[in-house]
This record gives C-alpha cells, structure tokens and sequence, in this order.
C-alpha cells in the first residue's frame, strides 16, 4: 500500500479523537531537530476550525476491540492500514522540518492485544527520540488494559500521555464499549499520575533524572451519546483535575458513526453547542476558581444554551454585585462577566498607578457589554437599566447566530428545530432570541 | 510642550533615528505634529525637518529610557518599533515624555490614553508572531529550507530565536516580503540582508510529493459534520492562506 493511502486511512481513523494541544512544556532543540513551547502552537485549522498542532494519527486502526461508537469497532467494514515504525518517524521528521507540525500525536487501535500495541507504538517512539534526536512534542495514546512497566517506557518517550474515559459513566461504558472495563482506564490514570509525582520529587534532588510525561496527562470523553447531564460531567471532571492532576479535560460532540439501537439515530446533528458550555464551564473549573457545584446544582442539572455560565452564576447570584473594580479581590473581578484572566491582571497592576474610570477599563480590554450592569469605579455607580436591557446584553450571540442567513452549527437546539420545521433561519433565530430574552429577564 | 507645532519630522527609519527625533524634541521643546521615515514620507504642506541620525544622541536617549522609565519601557518601545501601528513614532514619542515624567509607573498605567495604544500594538506584534510561527511553511530545495512570509507587523526579528534553536541543524532562510529583510541561519550563525526580490526555485519531486501528504493530512483531519468556516477563517485569516500549501483551493 502507498503511504498516501495510508496517512489517508490512518488520519481519517483518528480524526475523532479531540486534543491537539502541544502544550506544557518548555524544551530548547540544543543541535538537534525539535524544540518546545510552553504555550503550545497551532500549525494550522481545519475545514472545522480545530486547530492542527501535531502529525494526529493511528498506528494502526486494525482492532480487536468492538465498542459501538467508535469508526474502527472490529465489525465495521472499513479500509485498514498500518504504519511501520519507520515510515511514521519519517514522516514525522519531514512535516517537522517543514514547520507543518509541532510534533506527533500518536494513537493506535488495538492490534492483536494491548500489550503487543503499545510495544509497536514505543518501538516507533524510540526511533524519533533515538535514531533522529527529535525533541519536538509527542503525545501518546495508552492503550486501556496494557502492563504498567509499557505505560512506564511510554512515559519517558513522550510529553503528554492520556487515557480517553471515552463515556461519563460506568453504566454507558458498558453498555456501549464491553471491551473496555473502568479499571482498565482509572489505572494508567492514576499510575501516570503518581509516576509523575514521584518524578517531580526525583528531578529536585537530581535533575538529570530522565523527565516522565512532563506535559501531563488528558482525556477525553464523548458527550451527546448516552444519557448522563451536564452536572454529571462537570463533577466528573472536577473530580479528575483533582484526583490525578489532569492537565486537560477535553469533550467532545458525539457524531453518530453506527445505526445502533444503544445510540443516538444517525441522522442527529452533534451537539456543538453543549460542546462548547461544557469546555466555557471546564474554563471556569480550571481559570476562574470556580466549583462543579457553583456552575450546576441539582435543580438545575443542565447548562442554559443561551448563557455562557458565567453569565449563568451571576445572574443567580446578583448578591454579588457591584463589584468594586478598584478594590476587589482578583478572584471577585473573575466573577465579573466581561472580565477575563487577563483583562484582571491588568486591572490589578493598572489600579495601583491610580483609580480606574470607564474609559481606563475600556482601553485595558474589559468588555463593558456585559460588566457595565456588574461593576462600580471611579466616576460610575453602575448602570440604571431595565431587565430585558440587561438580558439582551447577556444572552450569547452565538447560540443564535444571529445577522447571518447561514444557520451556524453552533446554534441551539431550538433554533434548528424551528428551521427543520420550515421556519427561515433569520425568523427562527429572531423568535427564539426574543423567548429566551424575555425568560432570563423573568429570572432576574 | 504639550501643543504640537507645525513641524514634521523625517528620520532615516531606523531606531536610532526614531531616538533621535525624540532627543530633537526633548532638547528643542517641541513636539511635532508628525514623525515619518523618509523613504515613505507622503508630500506634505507644512514644513517638514530631517533629523539627521547621530548614534551618541540615540545612545543617550537609550540610556535614559532604561535608567529613569525602566527596562520594560525600553522593551515595549523597541516592540512598538516593529509594530505596524499607525503613526507608531508619534505613540513612542508621546509615551516616552510621559515616562520621563511619571518614572517606571508609566509602564504599569494600563489604561492611561498614552500607554493602553502602545500596549495594543505590542499585543497585535506578538500575536502576529506567535501565528507566524505555526503558519510559516518551508519548502525543501535541495537540504536547503526556505520561506515566504508576508506579515503586517516586522517580527522577523522575533520569529528568529524560535526558528533558530528549533532547526539548529538546518540551513535555512526566511524572506519578509513585506519588508524586503531575509534572515539566512546556517553553520550556527544567523545573519539578516536586505532582500527586495526572491523567486522560489520549483520544487523537487519529494518536495512535492511531501506537500500533496500534508495536504491530503489536512483534509482528512475535518470532520464533515462539524464543517465551520468562519471560525476557521477567524482563527486563521486569510492572509496567510497565500503562503500555506494546504489552503491552495479553499476559500
């Protein structure tokens, strides 16, 4: 087979797959090919828009495994290839060299057994960092079931390893991949965790110890394709950022891949829009000391599609506010919708010089859309406004994609309902815009 | 000094010019309505005054930007310099007067009307090499690299540590088309020249077999389902699309 086909075959298998982060960690080419940057950096965006960071492909997409959601389930019918170890690396060098990539994003399906998989992929590991001194980024997929000593070798190839929960919960786990037990992916989890606690500890007393997934680890879990709520997954993932020091959490949209009777039909669109209020309150977990039980509660397991959650929090919690821009704590200015982590390193830095006006809070880049109804400074004791003012300041455009003809993917559920059923698409967003503005005002 | 007078200034486009202008105003307590390189200079109808380059003069004014307003004044100055804003000479101008008279605070006066310009257009500087530095495509001719890049702002000097360290073992060179400057990096020593025209020799039958791979990586990489162009050409405009392989018939 041609390696054009394959990259082909081997690309489109793993496209699925969401992180393409080259992030967290800071390594300089010292003579040989291949550096890092702590920030991480994005090569290129796709016909969706993710961003292309790392050469992301399989191994192999040959499986032995059979879990319904997945394009390289063992009963799907399919093309298959393979990578030799040596084709990869060489591939990966010359995209490398021609700054097409920031490094390799290895993955594989299970061919014959886990432990025979992650052999293949450290074998290919071993190539880039040895033979072609590559110290650009690698990130490596763990194969759920494989031995601990693998895990280990893998870890000192590569900067950032992961373990996809694949499913929020144990009960769609197995209902939907019978091959993949929880244990299998809570124990890399938290070996990889613990290896790399005890690494840090090493590398302080000797600090040529060689570094083990100095990037950390990430999962990935797929959202829209069995029943758990929003309130589930964020607690899950507070849970995981805690519990094994997980660097990232990423979600994402289930695109039906299967007719399955367990799954949702194939003609359902991927739920972009809960995509991206999970990833909005992931951010605010991870930037905004916010908690899982401050974004949802009980009574409200779900996140609102027309609000961004901070929005959300503030708007049940107007106790809060005003704030005070020239004397509130960083964490309260981070309470403030329209003000972002940076937009409150300025302010904190800015407002020792001198009190802050409206004027000085606009050039520093707050958005006072939105923090004008939030906040006190110099010379504003805050917006008079009606609610349905304020409301209509808050709601997020995106969810209706409005001023535009084209339907965005990203618009809510009731949007795109109101279109299949033959609504235009500027009435559509218009009416459920005008609904969702008069219902959040009643909630003010 | 605070009201411009009818006077624009020309200096040579470097620096050293610029801190010149800035030494001729401080010394000659007069601000000028505009400072302008001369190579672009538009004709105008007030009265127009080169500053000639004098290198103690620029040292001078170096020295007391670092010693009485700070280092980071001196960086976000020489960021400003390469930045593509508008009237950028007139920002570092005004923003240097503020300095001497508020001492290292200026720098953190965020949202001072003489400061929160300058650090914007530090911002977009930055921003532009950071895109740079994934947007940026080599091409292979022969084991040498070489690459086009058409930016707004002059981040070569920026891009050049990064790609430097990264291809340590390489020879390669980078053109600004904008600002007609190369930076050639070979056998350990990077060197910038002047560089007004470079046509690409075409490329080698690996070369371009190596693009077509990185192109069908690219498509294949979408997933359908998901298809948004407008966050992509957000993410990444449009601009740069002239010099990446993979962008050749998209739209």
């Amino acid at each position: 087979m041609e390696l054009m086909d394959k990259l082909t075959i081997l690309a489109d298998s793993a496209k699925y797959d969401v992180a393409c982060t080259s992030s967290g960690v800071s390594r300089t080419g010292n003579g040989q090919l291949g550096s890092c940057l702590p920030a991480g950096c994005c090569h290129a965006f796709s016909a969706d828009g993710r961003c292309v960071s790392l050469l992301k492909v399989l191994l192999t997409n040959v499986c032995a495994f059979d879990c319904s959601y997945c394009v390289n389930r063992r009963s799907n019918d399919i093309p298959r290839a393979a990578f030799t170890p040596r084709e990869l690396a060489e591939l990966t060098i010359q995209f490398y060299r021609r700054n097409y990539i920031e490094g390799l994003f290895l993955s594989s399906a299970v061919l014959k057994n886990p432990d025979y998989t992650m052999e293949q992929m450290i074998s290919a590991l071993e190539l880039l960092r040895g033979e072609y001194g590559f110290r650009g980024y690698i990130h490596a997929k763990t194969i759920p079931g494989a031995d601990p000593a693998l895990i280990q070798r893998m870890g000192l190839l590569a900067d950032r390893l992961s373990v996809n929960i694949e499913l929020p919960s144990e009960a769609s786990l197995g209902l939907l991949a019978p091959d993949k037990a929880r244990t299998s992916i809570f124990r890399p989890m938290r070996q990889i965790a613990r290896t790399a606690r005890e690494n840090t500890r090493e590398l302080a007393v000797y600090k040529h110890t060689p570094r083990f997934a100095p990037a950390g680890q990430s999962t990935q879990m797929i959202v829209g394709a069995s029943p758990e709520n929003d309130r589930h997954i964020l607690r899950l993932t507070e849970g995981l950022y805690q519990k094994y020091s997980l660097k990232r959490v990423f979600f994402s949209a289930y695109i039906p891949v299967s007719a399955d009777s367990r799954l949702p039909a194939l003609s359902t669109p991927p739920p972009l829009l809960r995509e991206h209020r999970l990833y909005q309150a992931d951010w605010l977990l991870r930037f905004y000391h916010f908690s899982a039980s401050e974004i949802l509660s009980d009574d409200q397991p779900d996140l609102d599609p027309y609000l961004d959650p901070k929005c959300g929090w503030a708007v049940r919690n107007p106790g809060y506010f005003p704030v005070d821009v020239n004397r509130a704590e960083p964490e309260q200015l981070l309470r403030v919708p329209g003000i972002g982590p940076k937009s409150a390193r300025r302010i904190v830095i800015a407002r020792r010089t001198g009190a802050l006006d409206l004027d000085a809070l606009r050039r520093i880049g707050v958005v006072l859309k939105r923090a004008q109804y939030f906040i006190v400074c110099r010379g504003y004791t805050g917006a008079r406004a009606q609610r349905g003012t304020v409301a209509r300041a808050l709601l997020d455009p995106a969810a209706f994609s409005s001023g535009t003809e084209q339907l965005s993917l990203f618009s809510a559920p009731a949007v795109q309902q109101l279109t299949a059923a033959g609504t235009p698409a500027l009435l559509a967003s218009k009416t459920v815009w005008e609904e969702a503005a008069e219902c959040l005002s009643r909630r003010m | 000094m605070s009201e411009p007078q009818n006077v624009i200034f020309l200096y040579d486009g470097s620096l050293q010019g610029l801190l010149c202008c800035v030494f001729e105003a401080v010394s000659g307590r007069m601000l000028p309505l505009n400072i302008q390189p001369e190579q672009t200079a538009s004709p105008t109808l007030f009265e127009t005054c080169f500053i000639e380059t004098d290198p103690t003069h620029a040292a001078r004014v170096a020295r007391s930007v670092s010693r009485k307003i700070g280092p980071r004044a001196r960086q976000l100055v020489g960021h400003v310099f390469l930045s593509c804003a508008p009237k950028k000479e007139l920002l570092i101008l005004r923003f240097l007067l503020r300095g001497w008279e508020e001492g290292p605070r200026i720098c953190n006066m965020l949202g001072h009307p003489d400061v929160a310009p300058l650090i914007d257009a530090e911002k977009h500087l930055l921003n532009e090499a950071h895109l740079l530095k994934g947007f940026l495509r080599f091409s292979d001719y022969g084991g040498i690299l070489g690459a086009v890049i058409g930016p707004k702002n002059e981040v070569l000097p920026l891009l050049a540590g990064h790609f430097c360290q990264r291809l340590g073992n390489e020879e390669f060179m980078i053109w600004d088309k904008t600002h007609k400057v190369a930076l050639y990096w070979h056998d350990k020593k990077a060197q910038y020249f002047g560089m007004e025209q470079f046509t690409p020799p075409p490329a080698g039958a690996a070369e371009q077999q190596y693009r077509r791979m990185w192109k069908r990586f690219y498509d294949t990489i979408a997933i359908p389902q998901r298809r948004n162009p407008s966050l992509r050409q957000n993410l990444c405009p449009k601009r740069y699309w002239a010099y990446m392989h993979e962008m050749e018939g998209e739209s």
